[in-house]
C-alpha cells in the first residue's frame, strides 16, 4: 500500500452559489460571483441533449429512437437491442421502455458478487415480461474481489470502476457475441449529470486501471476479463457497428415517477437510495467515499436537480445535513463487506482513515484519450454531453 | 402435519466456489457462495442445504471459517455438511450457530459413527445424506459419499431404514442420475421410501418446475422438497439468477388450497 501525500490541491472550502457542488471535488472551479464550472456545464452544454431544455420538442424524439432501432435491426439477429440490468431504477425503466415500444430485448444481468435479494427479484419480475430474454454473466468472484482490493488500496475514491466497466465489458461481449447492434443504457443525464471526474474517473482508461492493479503486486491479466479498452471500444463501434444508446435522455426522466411506475406495473421493489440496489455500491456512496474523501453523491445528484428545478437549494443543504450513511446500519455493513472482501472489520476502518489519492496521482490517459474522444466526435458530428 | 419445507441446495467446490453439477459431474461456475447464501437469506428460505462437495475427496472438513461466514450474514436454518469425518467437527460446526450437519461419506465404512454423533449432539442436528446410484436394475441402490464404481451402492430400502434405526434425524436423498437435469422428481420411490421411515425426507435432484413439487406432494407428504438448479436459474434456462420468492408464494398459495380441500 502507498502512503505517499496525493498532488490534488490544497484548498479552502467553498460551496456554489447555485447548486450544491463544493471543494470535495479538489479541481472545481469558481467564476468570480461564486458559481461552479459542474453546474455551467450541465446547464450550457448536458441539458441539450435532453428534452430537459426545451420540453416543448420532446415530441416523439423516444419513438424515434426505438423505430431506428428496429428498422436497423440485421437479418438472422433475433435481438434489438441490448440492455444490462442491475434491478436498479435507471435499467428497469430502461427495459420497460423497450419492452413497451416492442423491441426485442436480451436482458443481461452482470453478477459481480454483489447483489441484493430485492436487486435479483426485481431483474427477475423484469426478465419475466414478454418479449425479454435473459442471460446472465457471473464474474469469477475471486478475480474480481483481487481487484476491488487494490482499487481499496490504491487509495483512489474509483473503487466501482472494476464494476462500472465490467459491466460496459459484458454487454459489449454479449453484443458481439449475438450480432446485436444497439446497446440501451439506462445512463441518464437528469440524475448523472453532475459528477466531477475526480469521484468517478473514465473506467475506459485502461492505462490507469492496469497501473492501479499492478500496484498491488497483481499480474494485469486479472483484470482481462472486466477490461473495454478504449481500442476494444473503436473496434465494437466500427467494426462490428455497436452503438450505445441513452433512451432515458430522450424524454423528461423523472426518477421518482419511474420508480412509481415500476412498482405499481410490475412489482418491483424499491431498495432505498440510488444505486443501493449493490450491497457494494451502498457501502461505497453512503460509506466509504464520504469517510475516506468526504465525497458525498448525494451533492451531484441533488445539485442536478437544483439545476432541473426539481428541488431549492435550501431544501438540498437541508437534506444534505444528514450523514449519507443514517438510515443504515453501518457496522454491519462494514463487516460484510470486511469478510467479502477478506479484511478484518478494523483493517477495512483503518484503511478507510488513510489519506486520500486521486486517479492524477497514477498513471493515466485522460489527455490522450480526451484527444481521441473529440477526434471521434468531430468526425462524427457529436455533442460532448460527458465528462469525457 | 406440518408443513413441508421448500430448501434451497448450494453446491460449494474445493476452492469454495459456488457450482451447480450436472449428474454430479459437470459443474457450472456460479459466483461467491457467502453472497447467494446472503441472497437467498433476503428471500428468507426455509432452509439452506450447503455442501462442501470435494471436502472428502481432498480429505478435509468444511472450512469453518466459511462456514463462520455464512451463519453470521444469513438468519435462515442452515445445514451444513462435507468432510464430516468426528464428532469434533460436528461440534465445531453446531458451535458456529449451524442448526444441523450432514453426514455422508464418513458413514461408509458403517454407522457408528452416527450413532455416536446422534446420541452425544442429539438426532435432531443430523442429517444424512443418501445419493441415489441408479434405479436401473428394479432395485434402487444407493451410497454414501459420491457414486463410482469403487462405491456401488447398497440397495436403498434397507440402508435407510438402517440410518434411521442408527439415529438419523433426518435423510436428504440426493438422485444423482437427474442432478441438474430439472426433469422432475423420481416420484413413486420418493413415495415409497417415505412409506418405509418415520423420520422426515427430503427430495433433493432434479426438481426444474413447479408441477414436479406439486406432483412430488400429491404423491406423498414428505417433509422436505430441495431444489439446486431451480433456485439457481431463471425458469428454462441455464442462466443464473437467483430466485426463491416466486416459488415460495406460489407454495404457500398451493398448501392454502390442499389445506381447503382436506377440511
Amino acid at each position: 500500500m502507498r502512503h505517499s501525500f496525493s498532488n490534488a490541491p490544497q484548498r479552502l472550502y467553498q460551496i456554489c452559489q447555485r447548486c450544491v457542488m463544493d471543494t470535495t471535488d479538489p479541481w472545481i472551479q469558481f467564476t468570480h460571483n461564486g458559481i461552479c464550472n459542474h453546474c455551467i456545464d450541465f446547464l450550457a452544454n448536458r441539458l441539450v441533449v435532453t428534452p430537459y431544455a426545451d420540453s416543448a420538442k420532446q415530441g416523439d424524439r423516444l419513438e424515434r429512437m426505438f423505430e431506428n432501432i428496429r428498422r436497423s435491426r440485421p437479418y438472422g439477429v433475433n435481438h434489438d437491442v441490448v440492455i444490462g440490468v442491475s434491478g436498479g431504477v435507471d435499467s428497469s425503466k430502461t427495459a420497460l421502455l423497450a419492452q413497451q415500444a416492442g423491441l426485442k430485448v436480451l436482458a443481461v444481468h452482470m453478477d459481480n458478487g454483489w447483489d441484493t435479494p430485492i436487486a435479483l427479484q426485481n431483474v427477475f419480475r423484469v426478465v419475466a415480461l414478454s418479449g425479454i430474454d435473459y442471460e446472465a454473466e457471473v464474474l469469477h468472484w475471486r478475480h474480481f474481489k483481487a481487484v476491488q482490493r487494490a482499487f481499496i488500496s490504491a487509495g483512489v475514491p474509483d473503487i466501482e470502476l472494476p464494476t462500472d466497466v465490467a459491466i460496459m465489458a459484458v454487454l459489449h461481449r454479449a453484443a458481439r457475441r449475438h450480432g446485436i447492434r444497439t446497446i440501451l443504457s439506462g445512463g441518464n443525464i437528469s440524475n448523472e449529470g453532475i459528477l466531477p471526474v475526480s469521484w468517478m474517473y473514465n473506467p475506459r482508461d485502461s492505462r490507469f486501471a492496469e497501473a492501479v492493479v499492478q500496484r498491488s503486486g497483481l499480474n494485469r491479466g486479472i483484470y482481462a476479463p472486466f477490461r473495454l479498452g478504449f481500442r476494444q471500444e473503436m473496434r465494437d463501434r466500427l467494426w462490428h457497428g455497436i452503438r450505445t444508446l441513452y433512451p432515458l435522455n430522450q424524454f423528461c426522466y423523472d426518477k421518482e415517477e419511474a420508480r412509481c411506475e415500476l412498482i405499481n406495473s410490475i412489482g418491483w421493489q424499491s431498495y432505498g437510495g440510488k444505486h443501493c440496489e449493490s450491497t457494494f455500491t451502498r457501502f461505497c456512496q453512503l460509506i466509504y467515499h464520504p469517510i475516506r474523501f468526504g465525497i458525498d453523491f448525494r451533492r451531484g445528484y441533488l445539485s442536478a436537480d437544483i439545476c432541473l428545478g426539481r428541488i431549492t437549494r435550501n431544501k438540498a443543504l437541508k437534506e444534505l445535513e444528514d450523514a449519507p450513511w443514517s438510515n443504515l446500519n453501518v457496522h454491519r455493513d462494514i463487516a460484510f463487506i470486511a469478510r467479502k472482501l477478506d479484511y478484518r472489520p478494523d483493517e477495512l476502518k483503518a484503511i478507510m482513515a488513510l489519506p486520500p489519492l486521486w486517479y492524477t496521482d497514477y498513471p493515466n490517459r485522460r489527455r490522450l484519450l480526451s484527444i481521441a474522444y473529440n477526434t471521434y466526435r468531430i468526425l462524427t458530428g457529436r455533442r460532448k454531453a460527458s465528462n469525457f | 402435519m406440518l408443513r413441508p419445507r421448500l430448501i434451497a441446495s448450494l453446491l460449494v467446490d474445493q476452492q469454495l466456489h459456488l457450482v451447480k453439477t450436472n449428474r454430479f459431474h459437470e459443474r457450472h461456475y456460479l459466483g461467491d457462495p457467502l453472497n447467494a447464501a446472503y441472497v437467498f437469506s433476503g428471500f428468507e428460505v426455509d432452509e439452506l442445504l450447503i455442501l462442501a462437495i470435494d471436502a472428502t475427496a481432498h480429505g478435509h472438513c468444511v472450512p469453518l471459517s466459511f462456514v463462520e461466514s455464512i451463519a453470521r450474514f444469513t438468519s435462515v436454518p442452515l445445514c451444513v455438511g462435507g468432510g464430516l469425518a468426528n464428532l469434533n467437527h460436528i461440534h465445531e460446526l453446531l458451535a458456529l450457530g449451524v442448526e444441523k450437519v450432514a453426514l455422508s461419506s464418513a458413514l461408509c465404512s458403517g454407522l457408528n459413527f452416527l450413532e455416536h454423533a446422534s446420541q452425544q449432539f442429539g438426532s435432531s442436528t443430523i442429517t444424512v445424506v443418501l445419493n441415489l446410484c441408479s434405479n436401473a436394475a428394479g432395485e434402487p441402490l444407493a451410497c454414501f459419499g459420491r457414486p463410482s464404481p469403487s462405491n456401488p451402492g447398497q440397495p436403498l430400502f434397507t440402508l435407510a431404514r438402517d440410518c434411521q434405526l442408527a439415529g438419523a434425524g433426518e435423510l436428504v436423498l440426493y438422485d444423482s442420475t437427474r442432478d441438474g437435469s430439472r426433469l422432475g422428481f423420481d416420484i413413486p420411490l420418493f413415495a415409497a421410501l417415505n412409506d418405509q421411515l418415520t423420520i422426515p425426507l427430503v427430495a433433493l435432484g432434479g426438481c426444474g418446475s413447479h408441477a414436479h413439487i406439486q406432483d412430488l406432494l400429491r404423491a406423498t407428504s414428505i417433509s422436505g422438497v430441495a431444489a439446486g438448479s431451480l433456485f439457481a436459474y431463471a425458469p428454462w434456462s441455464q442462466q443464473v439468477l437467483f430466485n426463491y420468492p416466486l416459488t415460495s408464494h406460489w407454495f404457500t398459495s398451493l398448501l392454502a388450497s390442499q389445506r381447503e380441500l382436506y377440511t
